[in-house]
C-alpha cells in the first residue's frame, strides 16, 4: 500500500494550506491543554513544596492582644504539633516620597517550626533589625544592610535590614482593608518580638497565633479549642487552611486556571475536529471518482477507507508532535510568569507525562475523530461509479423567489451560505469564538478602568486619607476644601459555625467624600442605625434585612440590626454611621481631606494620596496588557484559521462554476464582491450571536471571582465593540485574499478540462 | 474452454417509482483467449453488463459465471478478491490518480496481487516507458488510455474488461490504443471483452455480440477480424 501512502503526501502537498490551517488547531489545541494543564501542576506543586518546606499553619487566630502565656495553653491541646504566637501592627514609612503601609510582624529568636521563613539573602535578624519580604525588598530597591525609618504610633524607628525571606502566609498580600494594594506598596516586615514588645508597648502580649496540628481531620475540634482560649480577648478573626487569607486567594485563582487550562484546549480541540471534518469531507466527495476507481482495481472498503484516514493521521502527527514541544515550553513560561509576580523563592517545572499522553491522545484523536464520520460516505460509494462519471448534487433551499430581486451575483452568494448548512455553521462558529475571545479580552481591561472609576470617582472621591482622629486642625490648612473624620475598623460576622470578616466603616452623614454604591450605580447612605452588610455576606450566612445580629468588634461582641443589604461593587464592606459606632465607643481613627497638600498633611499622620493609588494600579495593569494583545491576537487568528479554511474549500470547491462565470465574462471583481457579500453576511450574523455571549462569559467570570474581599464588575465599553468588529472584519477580509488571488489567477480552460477529465 | 458465462441475467433500477430495466435477460458466454466486442446503441445496457461481469455491480436476476466460480451469488468482499485477481479495467474516462505519476498509477494496482507483472515491462509493452515519470495531466488521452491498460495489465488479470476505451480519443490514437489490445490478446492469450457503440471497431473482433434495449439481438463471428490499422471512421 506504499503507492497509497504516496497519494496521501501528495495530496497533502496539493492542499497545504488547508492542511496546515487544521494542524495548526490541533497544534494549538495540544500546546495549550499540554502547556496550561502542566503549568498548573506546576503551580500547584510550587505551593505544595513551598508549604511543606515552610511548615505552613493548618489553623491561625486573630485576637485582640492577650497574655502570651496562653501560648502554654494551646500547645497543651492535644493534637497540637506547633504553636507561633505574634504581635502584629501596622506601621508606616516612606520610600521616594511615597507613603508605604507595612505590616509588622513578631518573630520568635530562632525559626519558628509553624510558619518559618525562608530567608534567601542576609541573616535572622538580631535587635534593631528586620527580615523584609523579598518581593517587596526587590520592588522598591531596598538592599540588605539598608536601614528603614518606620513610623509607627508617631514615632520613628530605625531598622536595619539583616535578609530579605518568603513566608508561606504572603505568598499574596491580601489585606482586608485594601485588596487592592500592589505588592510594591504594601509590604511586611519580620521584627524579632522583643523589638516589638518594645515598639508597640504591648509588653508580653500576642494578637495571632498560628498552629501546626498532627491530624488534619481534627481541625475543627482544635480550631474551637484554640478559639475559646482567647475568646475573652476577642476574636478578630480565624480559619483554618483553607481560610488563610493569601492560601484562599492563590486557591481560588489556581482553580479558575485550572478551569481554563481545560476548557479552551477542549474548545479549539472541538473546533479541530470540525475543521478537519469539513476539509476531508470535501476531499472525500471530490475523491468520489478515484475511491470507485481504487475498490473497482480491487481494494478493498477497508483499505481505501484507512488510506483517507492517514490523512487525519497524518494532521493529527504533526499538529501533535510540535504542540507538544510547544506545550513544554509554554508550560515552563507560563509557570515562571505566573510565580513571579507572587512571593515564593522558585517554581517547580515538571515535566508530566499523565499530561503529555492526555494531550498527545486528544491531539491525535480529534482529527481520527473527524475522519471516522467521513467514513460512511466513504462506505457508500459504488464502484461502478467510475464506469459513469458523476455528478456532486447541492440541496438548494426554496429562498429562490425571495432572491429574485438581487443580482444573480448576489443570489449566489445568498444560496451558496445554504449550500452547505454545516459548512456555514462551521463559519459562523469561528466567528463567534473570535468576538467572544477578542471581545472578552478587552472588556477585562473595561472592566479595570470601569472598576477605577467606580473606586476612585465615586466611592472614594477624597484625596487623601490621613491617619488621625480630628479634622479640624486639617480643615485650617490651606488648599484643603474638605475634612471629615472615619472610624475604620475590623469585624467578624460568624453564623451556624460559618464566619466572615470583613471591613467596617463608620462614615458621618452630610459628606459626599466616602460613598455607598450598588451595583446598578445606586448611592445609598450611612444608616442612622445598625448597618449595612454587603450581599455576600449577608448571603453566605443567610442574613437578611431587618435582623438583629451579633458581631465581633474591636470592643467585643455586639447586637447590630441589619439596617439594609447592598451589593457592593469591588471591595465590599460593612457601613454604620459614624455617631453609631462614635455612641459604641470608637474614635475616629483616620479623617478623609479633600485638596490640600501632601506634605502638610505628614504632620498629622501617616498619608494615603489616592492619585499614587489609582497611578499604582494602573501601572501595574498595563504590565497584563500583553496578554491582552496576545489574547486580542488569538481571537483574531483563531478566527482566521478557520474562515480562510472554509473560504478556501468553498472556492476550490466551485472553481469549475467560478470558471463558468468568468467565461461568461464576469469580471474577477465582480465575482469577489460575491464572495465578499457571502463571508460577510456569515459575520455579521457572527459578531450579533458573538456579544452576547461575551457578555455572559463574563457574567460568568463575575461569580467565579465573586467573594467576601472582592467584587469586581465586568462591563463591556462600546469602544470594545467598535474594535472587535473592526478586528473581525480585517481578520474576514484577511482570509478571503488567498482565494479571491486564487479566482485572478486562475486558467480557465484548464479547469474545465481539469474537472471533466 | 468458457471464461465467463450469463445466464438470464436481469437488471432493474429503481428510482424512486420509475423502474429502469437496463438489461432483459441477457444470456452470453465468452472464450478464453477471444477478443469480443460488445456493440449497441446508447443505453442498451452494454455498462451495465461490463459492471457486472467485472464484479463491480450485481445483477437483479440471473446467474453469472467466472470459469467455475458464481460470482452473482458472491458478498463484496468476495467480489474485492474476484476484481482483484481476475479483472482489469480499462475506463473510458482513464481515471488514472491524478497526484500519481504515470509508473506510480499502475505501481498502484500491482500492489494489489502477489505476482504482478514488472511495472516498466508493462509499460515498456504499451509504448511509455519514457513517459513513466509523467503526471496524467502532463500526457495526452491516448498516452493517458494506455497508461490505464497497462494499469489493466499488470495484475496479470485472465479477463480485460474495456468500456469505450477509445470514446474520448480522435482516430488515429484510438487505433494505436486498439493495436496495443489486440497485441496483449495474442501475444500473451488474455480474453478481452471491449464494449464500444461505434460499429467499426466490431470489424477487428473475434466475436460481435449485438445489443439492444437491454438483450443480446444478434450474435455473429468474424471469420477473418480486421488488423485495427484497417480499420476507418
Ligand atoms: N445507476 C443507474 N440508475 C438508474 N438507471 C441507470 C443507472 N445506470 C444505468 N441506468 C440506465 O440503464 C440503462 C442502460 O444503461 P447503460 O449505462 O448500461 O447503457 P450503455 O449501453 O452503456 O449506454 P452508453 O453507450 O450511453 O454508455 C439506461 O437507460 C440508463 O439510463
Ligand atoms: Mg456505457
Amino acid at each position: 500500500m506504499r503507492t497509497l501512502l504516496i497519494k496521501a503526501i501528495r495530496d497533502l502537498k496539493a492542499q497545504k494550506w488547508q492542511f496546515l490551517a487544521v494542524s495548526f488547531l490541533v497544534f494549538l489545541g495540544v500546546a495549550l491543554f499540554s502547556g496550561l494543564y502542566s503549568s498548573y501542576l506546576n503551580i500547584e506543586a510550587t505551593y505544595k513544596k513551598f508549604y511543606t518546606q515552610t511548615n505552613f499553619e493548618d489553623l491561625g487566630v486573630e485576637f485582640n492582644p492577650a497574655p502570651k502565656d496562653l501560648l502554654k495553653m494551646v500547645k497543651a491541646i492535644p493534637g497540637v504539633k506547633a504553636v507561633v504566637g505574634r504581635l502584629t501592627a501596622y506601621a508606616t514609612m516612606e520610600i521616594e516620597g511615597r507613603e508605604i503601609r507595612l505590616k509588622l510582624v513578631s518573630i520568635p529568636e530562632e525559626n519558628s517550626k509553624v510558619n518559618s521563613l525562608f530567608i534567601v539573602e542576609g541573616v535572622y535578624p538580631k535587635h534593631n533589625e528586620v527580615l523584609i519580604l523579598k518581593k517587596f525588598a526587590d520592588l522598591n530597591g531596598i538592599s540588605v544592610g539598608q536601614v528603614l525609618h518606620v513610623r509607627l504610633n508617631g514615632k520613628i524607628y530605625d531598622l536595619r535590614v539583616s535578609g530579605s525571606a518568603y513566608s508561606p502566609e504572603y505568598i499574596l498580600i491580601s489585606e482586608r482593608t485594601n485588596v487592592l494594594a500592589s505588592p510594591k506598596d504594601m509590604g511586611v516586615l519580620f521584627v524579632p518580638y522583643n523589638m516589638m514588645e518594645e515598639m508597640t508597648g504591648l509588653k508580653g502580649k500576642i494578637t495571632e497565633v498560628h498552629v501546626k496540628i498532627y491530624d488534619e481531620d481534627r481541625a475543627d475540634e482544635i480550631l474551637n479549642k484554640v478559639k475559646s482560649e482567647f475568646r475573652l480577648y476577642g476574636l478578630k478573626s480565624f480559619y483554618k487552611r483553607e481560610g488563610q487569607p493569601s492560601y484562599k486567594l492563590l486557591k481560588m485563582d489556581l482553580e479558575g486556571f485550572k478551569h481554563i487550562a481545560f476548557m479552551f484546549p477542549s474548545m479549539l480541540l472541538l473546533i479541530a475536529v470540525l475543521a478537519v471534518y469539513i476539509l476531508l469531507s470535501r476531499i472525500v466527495i471530490e475523491q468520489t471518482g478515484i475511491i470507485a476507481v481504487l475498490r473497482a482495481l480491487g481494494y478493498s472498503k477497508r483499505t481505501v477507507i484507512f488510506h483517507f484516514l492517514t490523512y487525519s493521521i497524518l494532521i493529527g502527527l504533526i499538529g501533535t508532535s510540535l504542540g507538544v514541544l510547544a506545550g513544554y515550553y509554554i508550560s515552563a513560561g507560563m509557570t515562571s510568569s505566573y510565580v513571579d509576580v507572587l512571593n515564593v523563592p522558585y517554581h517547580v517545572t515538571e515535566i508530566y507525562s499523565n499530561v503529555l499522553l492526555a494531550s498527545a491522545i486528544a491531539g491525535l484523536l480529534a482529527p481520527l475523530i473527524a475522519g471516522i464520520f467521513t467514513t460512511k460516505r466513504i462506505a457508500e460509494i459504488e464502484p461502478a461509479i467510475a464506469m459513469r462519471g458523476f455528478k456532486i448534487e447541492y440541496k438548494v433551499l426554496g429562498l429562490d423567489r425571495l432572491l429574485r430581486r438581487f443580482s444573480i451575483l448576489t443570489r449566489l452568494a445568498i444560496r451558496n451560505i445554504f449550500r452547505n448548512p454545516k459548512r456555514t455553521l462551521y463559519t459562523l462558529f469561528g466567528v463567534v469564538m473570535g468576538v467572544v475571545l477578542i471581545a472578552t479580552s478587552l472588556a477585562f481591561v473595561d472592566s479595570v478602568d470601569e472598576m477605577l472609576h467606580i473606586q476612585f470617582d465615586k466611592v472614594q472621591t477624597f484625596d487623601y486619607k490621613v491617619e488621625c482622629s480630628n479634622p479640624t486642625d486639617i480643615k485650617r490648612l490651606v488648599g484643603v476644601e474638605e475634612a471629615y473624620p472615619l472610624v475604620e475598623t475590623w469585624i467578624l460576622l460568624e453564623r451556624n459555625g460559618i464566619a466572615k470578616s470583613s471591613v467596617l466603616i463608620g462614615l458621618p452623614t452630610g459628606q459626599d467624600l466616602f460613598n455607598i454604591y450598588d451595583l446598578n450605580g445606586r448611592k445609598h447612605h450611612p444608616p442612622p442605625k445598625g448597618i449595612i452588610l454587603p450581599k455576600f455576606i449577608a448571603e453566605n450566612l443567610s442574613i437578611a434585612k431587618g435582623e438583629e445580629i451579633y458581631a465581633f468588634i474591636e470592643i467585643g461582641k455586639v447586637r447590630l440590626k441589619v439596617y439594609d443589604i447592598v451589593d457592593q461593587p469591588l471591595i465590599p464592606a460593612c457601613y454604620a454611621s459614624l455617631e453609631g459606632l462614635e455612641r459604641l465607643g470608637f474614635r475616629p481613627n483616620e479623617v478623609i481631606v479633600k485638596g490640600g497638600d501632601e506634605n502638610k498633611l505628614k504632620r498629622f499622620g501617616a498619608v494615603v494620596s489616592m492619585k499614587k493609588l489609582r497611578e499604582n494600579i494602573v501601572e501595574m495593569m498595563s504590565m497584563m496588557s500583553e496578554f491582552f494583545a496576545f489574547s486580542v491576537l488569538f481571537g483574531a487568528s483563531l478566527a482566521f484559521a478557520e474562515i480562510f479554511n472554509t473560504t478556501t474549500i468553498n472556492i476550490l470547491e466551485r472553481r469549475r462554476e467560478i470558471a463558468t462565470l468568468r467565461m461568461l465574462g464576469y469580471t474577477v471583481k465582480e465575482i469577489a464582491i460575491s464572495i465578499l457579500v457571502e463571508t460577510f453576511t456569515i459575520g455579521l450574523v457572527g459578531l450579533l450571536l458573538g456579544f452576547p455571549l461575551a457578555i455572559l462569559t463574563l457574567k460568568g467570570f463575575e461569580m467565579t471571582y465573586k467573594s467576601e474581599m472582592f467584587n469586581m464588575p465586568f462591563v463591556m465599553y462600546p469602544r470594545t465593540i467598535v474594535v472587535t468588529v473592526v478586528v473581525i472584519v480585517l481578520t474576514l477580509l484577511a482570509s478571503l485574499i488567498p482565494g479571491i488571488r486564487f479566482v485572478a489567477k486562475m486558467e480557465i480552460d484548464k479547469v474545465t478540462k481539469e474537472v471533466t477529465g | 474452454m468458457t471464461i465467463l458465462r450469463f445466464e438470464d441475467v436481469w437488471k432493474v433500477y429503481r428510482m424512486g417509482k420509475v423502474e429502469v430495466y437496463a438489461l432483459r435477460g441477457i444470456d452470453l458466454s465468452v472464450e478464453e483467449g477471444e477478443f469480443v466486442v460488445v456493440l449497441g446503441p446508447s443505453g442498451s445496457g452494454k455498462t451495465t453488463m461490463l459492471n457486472i461481469a467485472g464484479g463491480i455491480d450485481k445483477p437483479t436476476k440471473g446467474k453469472v459465471f467466472f470459469r467455475d466460480l458464481e460470482i452473482s451469488s458472491f458478498d463484496e468482499k468476495e467480489l474485492t478478491i474476484f476484481r482483484r485477481r481476475h479483472v482489469g479495467f480499462v475506463f473510458q474516462f482513464f481515471n488514472l490518480i491524478p497526484t500519481l505519476t504515470a509508473r506510480e498509477n499502475v505501481q498502484l494496482a500491482a500492489e494489489l496481487v502477489e505476482n504482478p507483472r514488472n511495472v516498466d515491462e508493462v509499460l515498456e509493452i504499451v509504448g511509455l516507458r519514457h513517459r513513466a515519470n509523467h503526471l496524467p495531466t502532463e500526457m495526452s488521452g491516448g498516452e493517458q488510455q494506455r497508461v490505464a491498460i497497462a494499469r489493466a495489465l499488470v495484475k496479470n488479470p485472465d479477463l480485460i474488461l474495456c468500456d469505450e476505451p477509445t470514446g474520448n480519443l480522435d482516430f488515429e490514437t484510438g487505433k494505436r490504443v486498439l493495436r496495443v489490445m489486440r497485441d496483449i490478446n495474442r501475444e500473451e492469450d488474455r480474453t478481452f471483452l471491449l464494449v464500444t457503440h461505434n460499429a467499426v471497431i466490431a470489424n477487428m473482433a473475434d466475436r460481435v455480440i449485438h445489443f439492444r434495449d437491454g438483450r443480446v439481438v444478434k450474435e455473429e463471428t468474424n471469420p477473418e477480424p480486421l488488423e485495427p490499422e484497417e480499420l476507418s471512421w
